[in-house]
């Protein structure tokens, strides 16, 4: 029958029959798997460790971290400790048996001790925040998109009254009530900074429970914290890892504005904020003092901003091979 | 559409109101006292004090007198000077208003030149550079900014040519303005540049720009009337956000350059715990910005006539 089919169809063509062949389906072929199956994750990944320019900054980002950790312990002088003899000495100070490796401030304090003491508390306070605001943005944002509806619909509402207003201001406020400390800072930035991540994954999650396997996994019965938890949430992690890495340079602004206003941690204290505002006082004369931690507020935020758009591209599974 | 502009109207007064009651209660949660940094007063003048601020009525009370003075544009007597709120905020705050208008201009200018220039160039040198430029401006904070400029350009300069250009601080003449609008401004130019560069790249891939091309349109013309124009909608959007980040990051900027504006004050109300100028300053602050907001989000469906914005939910 099929032959038949074909024979007339041939009878009003010019073109001979004869020189086609008829190959059916090759289904080896079609078996044949066109790549190894990888994983979403072992494929971003895999593309972070082929790109030159993320490793670098990883590095970079690595280097401060081992910086902070073990400059403290390994050197000879602490942060609060002054050095009469030698104020606001240059880089490579010595003299007898005193190295300052970035000099000293003009109370005679050693510089790298204190950058270091500041990037422990400037990392600290950047990464604790931004993973608050995580868990809060997820927590809000998952329940407001997943439920819908007037949950939905009151959680938004409340998210764009808090987004209404300037966080600075609300942050400025916090700090000016509550005891100075490292925390404060953290629970400041806290209280407004969810709001962005919350909308983020409010609306994601809203994409996503729409699609087949979520309501495959409601028909099958799934309850809803295990349709969150194991449906919903590893589908947004990627997104939220490079907002995660995107938030962390804003939070380190954010506390150096602030400690450059005058509501840094307290005195014995230091944070990159706090060292960049008395490296301001005296500038003009003594320009290390600033550029310093200048450089390590800016090279920290360059390498987390680029690192997150680099792990944005990773992510994207359009952009899979 | 009229539906839309009152239910976004109602928001502001919600989110004002909101705003008000924030900064009411947080001045009185305050730890010590608003007399602390006085001179040791009489208790006669102090108990005469808290009557005249309303200190020892209660709080709901407080609060009810508190609104509707801020609605007569009566924000209360600063506890520090004793000079009213609202006459420290008239004169203080054109400084204010003059650079960060400045540094709205030159961010969205700047921020658009430099964007569409980079996405022209897509993939090319130009491109790296501008973009260079952005993550460099989204990555310096801009106290650090203005302290380069100030030392570098208007300090190092001087000393070399042995004339001063631009005045290392101060707000006098109009070369004594650029330097503090650049610093403030390059912050939000990088974020515009960035987000221009996407937009602009999305439009100049569509299918209205290959029909122009294909109609014989120049160059010019297809950037100038088809691509800029329309690239530049998600740019508006957030002009309401990169409003209230200058003017907040004013007052690191003012501090550099000793501008007297209303960093200044705010800065020096936080340090002696003056309650009502703190909280005058917010609320002024606070409000000016919900306002802008508003009218660049109402704007936004008056300049793009693609957007329906009374069905858009968000």
């Amino acid at each position: 029958m099929e032959d038949k089919k074909i024979k007339n169809y041939s009878i009003q063509s010019d073109i001979d029959q004869n020189a086609f062949e008829h190959v059916g389906q090759d289904l080896d072929s079609m078996n044949e798997i066109a790549r190894p199956s990888i994983s979403f994750w072992k494929d971003a990944f895999g593309r972070i460790k082929r790109d030159k320019v993320a490793i670098i900054f990883i590095a970079i980002l690595a280097a401060v971290a081992l910086y902070a950790i073990f400059a403290p312990v390994f050197s000879p002088y602490t942060m609060s400790e002054q050095h009469y003899a030698h104020m606001n000495a240059g880089m490579f100070f010595s003299e007898g048996d005193c190295f300052h490796i970035f000099g000293t401030d003009t109370l005679g304090r050693d510089l790298f001790v204190r950058l270091a003491e500041g990037a422990r508390v400037s990392l600290f306070i950047a990464i604790s925040a931004v993973a608050i605001n995580c868990v809060l943005g997820i927590i809000y944002g998952g329940i407001s998109g997943y439920f819908g509806g007037v949950v939905d619909n009151v959680m938004m509402r409340i998210v764009e009254v808090i987004n209404g207003i300037p966080y600075l201001l609300i942050v400025i406020l916090l700090m000016v009530i509550l005891p100075r400390g490292i925390m404060t800072i953290v629970i400041a930035y806290s209280t407004v900074g969810w709001v962005g991540m919350a909308r983020l994954v409010r609306g994601e999650v809203m994409r996503l429970k729409e699609q087949e396997f979520v309501i495959a996994a409601k028909t099958l019965g799934a309850s809803s914290t295990r349709i969150i938890s194991r449906h919903l949430i590893p589908n947004i992690l990627s997104l939220v890892i490079v907002n995660l890495t995107l938030a962390i340079p804003s939070a380190i602004f954010t506390e150096a504005f602030l400690s450059f206003i005058g509501l840094g941690i307290p005195v014995p204290g230091a944070s990159w904020g706090t060292l960049a505002n008395d490296g301001i006082v005296i500038f003009q004369r003594f320009p290390l003092q600033l550029i310093l931690p200048a450089f390590f507020i800016s090279i920290t935020m360059l390498s987390f901003n680029l690192l997150g758009d680099k792990l944005r591209d990773a992510f994207d599974p359009k952009l899979r091979r | 559409m009229k539906n839309y502009i009152l239910k976004r109207i109602g928001f502001a007064i919600l989110t004002v109101f909101v705003l008000m009651l924030i900064t009411f209660f947080m001045m009185h949660a305050l730890p010590g006292d608003p007399f602390i940094g006085d001179k040791a007063i009489s208790e006669a003048a102090k108990n005469a004090l808290i009557a005249k601020y309303g200190l020892d009525k209660p709080i709901l009370e407080q609060f009810v007198m508190y609104i509707t003075n801020a609605l007569r544009g009566d924000l209360g007597i600063s506890m520090g000077t004793n000079r009213p709120v609202m006459a420290t905020i008239t004169s203080a705050f054109p400084y204010s208003f003059e650079l960060g208008l400045r540094s709205l201009v030159f961010a969205t200018v700047g921020g658009v030149a430099l964007g569409s220039y980079a996405a022209l160039k897509r993939g090319k040198a130009g491109d790296t550079c501008a973009m260079l430029v952005a993550v460099l401006g989204v990555s310096v904070p801009s106290f650090i900014v203005a302290a380069l400029l100030q030392f570098f350009i208007s300090l190092k300069l001087q000393q070399a040519v042995g004339i001063q250009i631009f005045a290392i601080s101060g707000w006098t003449n109009e070369f004594s303005k650029w330097l503090p609008s650049l610093a403030l401004a390059f912050g939000s130019l990088a974020t515009i540049s960035r987000l221009m560069r996407t937009s602009m790249l999305d439009v100049l891939s569509s299918d209205y720009i290959k029909t122009a091309k294909a109609k014989g349109l120049s160059n010019s013309a297809i950037i100038w009337r088809h691509a800029i124009r329309n690239a530049i909608m998600p740019v508006i959007t957030v002009l309401g956000p990169i409003a209230a980040s200058i003017l907040t990051g004013a007052f690191v900027v003012e501090k550099v350059f000793a501008i007297p504006g209303m960093g200044r004050f705010f800065v020096t109300a936080i340090q002696s715990q003056d309650y009502t100028m703190i909280a005058g300053t917010t609320l002024f602050y606070g409000v000016f910005l919900i306002l802008a907001t508003l009218v660049v989000d109402l704007l936004y469906g008056v300049i793009d006539p693609r957007v329906n914005i009374s069905s858009a939910k968000e």
